[in-house]
């Protein structure tokens, strides 16, 4: 009861919309350490990704090992970088950072080498490089996994880069922390309801995503595969095992 | 709002037990006779205290040394002496001594006022702010069974302390000076501190018309005191008693227009247990415990890892407490 109508009143306060610590500004600042930390470990997962699902050796081995960082606290980066640099954006970005690769890294992998070989071959057969057949067939066709990987880094990342408000810096985590040490709860809901909403948006944007990369999927890669026998095409297509979009584990 | 936080900054208070004085000689009244190696001792006009008193203390390390000090003093002078040392946070150390479970707490004006306050109207404040104030409000707060014994000048309170590039640059030596050059001071603090008057963003606006360039909330503890290390934050919101604005060289600036409300340290007794002779040990206690003192001792336990129990000792030696 007095949990909503506190967390009502914070939100109606006009005070609370305007300014440096205002919701805009605050929001504002969270999409931008999000952005940023996906963006770089989009940079560094993707490439490795890609090379070692198209190589397909050592893939076990690489989703096993980006499952390391999974366990690693991204508090326990954080409060160890801020030691080092205290106050600055870059302790905050790195450990968002170490925690967005793993998912980017192990569906790339997974969606790149989960490409029906028979199509594979077909593209090396008909004397596709191995770049053609790495931009041509396994990208467009392993797509909707590798954005299922980004979008499920990104999530995270929303919902995790509310502690980067504990090393003085910006963002909706201020609202949960500042709430909590001036016992002002409805600021504490209120900031921890926008976290899940940009989460949820954020979730909501690249299923979207994910989506039309499934479409462009079923076209783009029979637009490419250009001389292949029509035939023979829609056989390796059909083969090609159902991806569902979603969770890789 | 300003206890609970150092409560939590000083969670590895140290249970130390055991290790009692004896002997004891009493300096305050110049006397000198002692009776060393006994437990019960007849100083000089002082009257021997045949009491027995629990004391207990708060779970940080600071309020284990004060409590420590009050046992050893009373333990010189023939008390016997039993310790609940590191029991919690007030809420719960002044249940047990509300409850008559303990009879002696080391405790400070402002905090204890608060909470007696507080408990009453969980939006109350004290209106006193300085020593005398408070400590006439508490004996109006408190209830019939507990007192307050003379405060010392021994206190643990807010303090804007500035790293040594601040004040190598500025030569800050109060808040005055600080207030004046405002504009270009980058400030670390709690949260809370946003919007706390008069100790806070809005007070220093209001009383000193000063703007700081910007305000990084950061807790009190490791984070902040790395701020002010790598100079990201050029003061900050510290306690007066901690040894970090020693150790690192930090200067803690005097409060020249008394923005922040006097924490002096007293002795929390029940009246039961407050004899006259009790009343002349702590009173004695509190003459000699000084702000610069309990800096020295916390440097000793938290930097040199000393147990309290034996700096409390050495103190009381120093000060001819004990022999």
């Amino acid at each position: 009861m007095s949990i909503f109508s506190e967390t009502w009143d914070w939100f109606t306060d006009s005070a609370n919309w305007s300014g440096p610590s205002g919701i805009p500004a605050r929001l504002w600042e969270h999409i931008q350490y999000s952005v940023i930390s996906v963006v770089i470990a989009a940079l560094i997962a993707l490439p490795i990704g890609l090379v070692i699902g198209h190589v397909r050796k050592g893939a076990s081995f690489a989703v096993a090992i980006s499952g390391v960082p999974r366990a690693i606290p991204t508090l326990g980066v954080l409060v160890l970088l801020f030691r080092l640099a205290p106050v600055e954006l870059w302790p905050a970005i790195v450990a968002l950072v170490v925690l967005a690769i793993p998912p980017i890294l192990a569906n790339t992998v997974v969606g790149i080498e989960g490409v029906d070989p028979a199509v594979r071959d077909a593209a090396e057969g008909m004397g596709m490089r191995a770049s053609g057949v790495l931009f041509g067939v396994e990208i467009p066709l392993g797509l909707p996994l590798v954005v299922s990987g980004v979008r499920s880094a990104a999530s995270q990342v929303i919902a995790t880069a509310t502690i980067v408000a504990y090393g003085g810096l910006g963002g909706l985590g201020r609202f949960i922390i500042d709430g909590y040490s001036t016992q002002n709860y409805g600021e504490v809901y209120g900031g921890a309801l926008l976290v899940a909403a940009l989460a949820l948006s954020a979730e909501g944007l690249l299923a979207l995503l994910q989506e039309r990369a499934s479409r462009h999927r079923a076209h783009g890669a029979s637009r490419r595969a250009g001389t292949v026998p029509v035939g023979q095409q829609l056989a390796s297509l059909r083969r090609q095992p159902l991806i569902t979009p979603g969770e890789p584990r | 709002m300003k206890r609970p936080a150092r409560i939590l900054t000083a969670l590895l208070g140290v249970a130390v037990i055991g290790l009692a004085a004896c002997g004891g000689d009493n300096s305050s009244s110049s006397a000198t006779t002692a009776a060393a190696g006994a437990t019960t001792t007849a100083a000089g006009e002082g009257a021997a205290i045949t009491d027995s008193l629990t004391v207990g203390s708060g779970n940080f390390p600071e309020s284990v040394l004060l409590a420590e000090i009050f046992a050893g003093a009373l333990e010189a002078k023939g008390a016997k002496i039993t310790k609940k040392l590191n029991i919690g946070n007030r809420e719960t150390y002044y249940k047990a001594i509300s409850g008559g479970e303990l009879d002696l707490l080391p405790e400070y004006t402002n905090s204890l006022l608060s909470y007696l306050i507080r408990v009453k109207d969980p939006k109350g404040i004290p209106t006193a702010t300085n020593v005398q104030q408070q400590v006439a409000e508490l004996q109006t707060e408190l209830p019939a069974t507990l007192t307050v014994l003379p405060a010392s000048t021994a206190e643990d309170k807010d303090v804007i302390a500035c790293n040594k590039e601040t004040t190598d640059k500025y030569g800050f030596k109060n808040l005055s000076d600080l207030s004046a050059k405002a504009g270009e001071i980058t400030l670390g603090g709690p949260p809370e501190f946003a919007d706390r008057s008069p100790f806070g963003i809005p007070g220093f606006k209001q009383l000193y018309n000063a703007t700081f360039k910007s305000f990084v909330p950061l807790e009190i503890g490791p984070p902040l005191v790395d701020a002010l290390k790598a100079n990201a934050v050029n003061c900050g919101n510290l306690f007066s008693t901690m040894s970090v604005i020693t150790t690192n060289g930090f200067t803690a600036l005097d409060d020249d227009k008394n923005i922040v409300p006097n924490e002096a340290v007293l002795p929390l007794i029940a009246k039961a247990k407050a004899t006259p002779a009790v009343g002349a040990v702590l009173a004695n206690v509190s003459s000699k415990l000084t702000t610069d003192g309990l800096v020295k001792m916390m440097v000793e336990i938290e930097v040199d890892k000393k147990a309290e129990v034996d700096v409390a000792q050495e103190w009381l030696k120093t000060n001819g407490l004990v022999a």
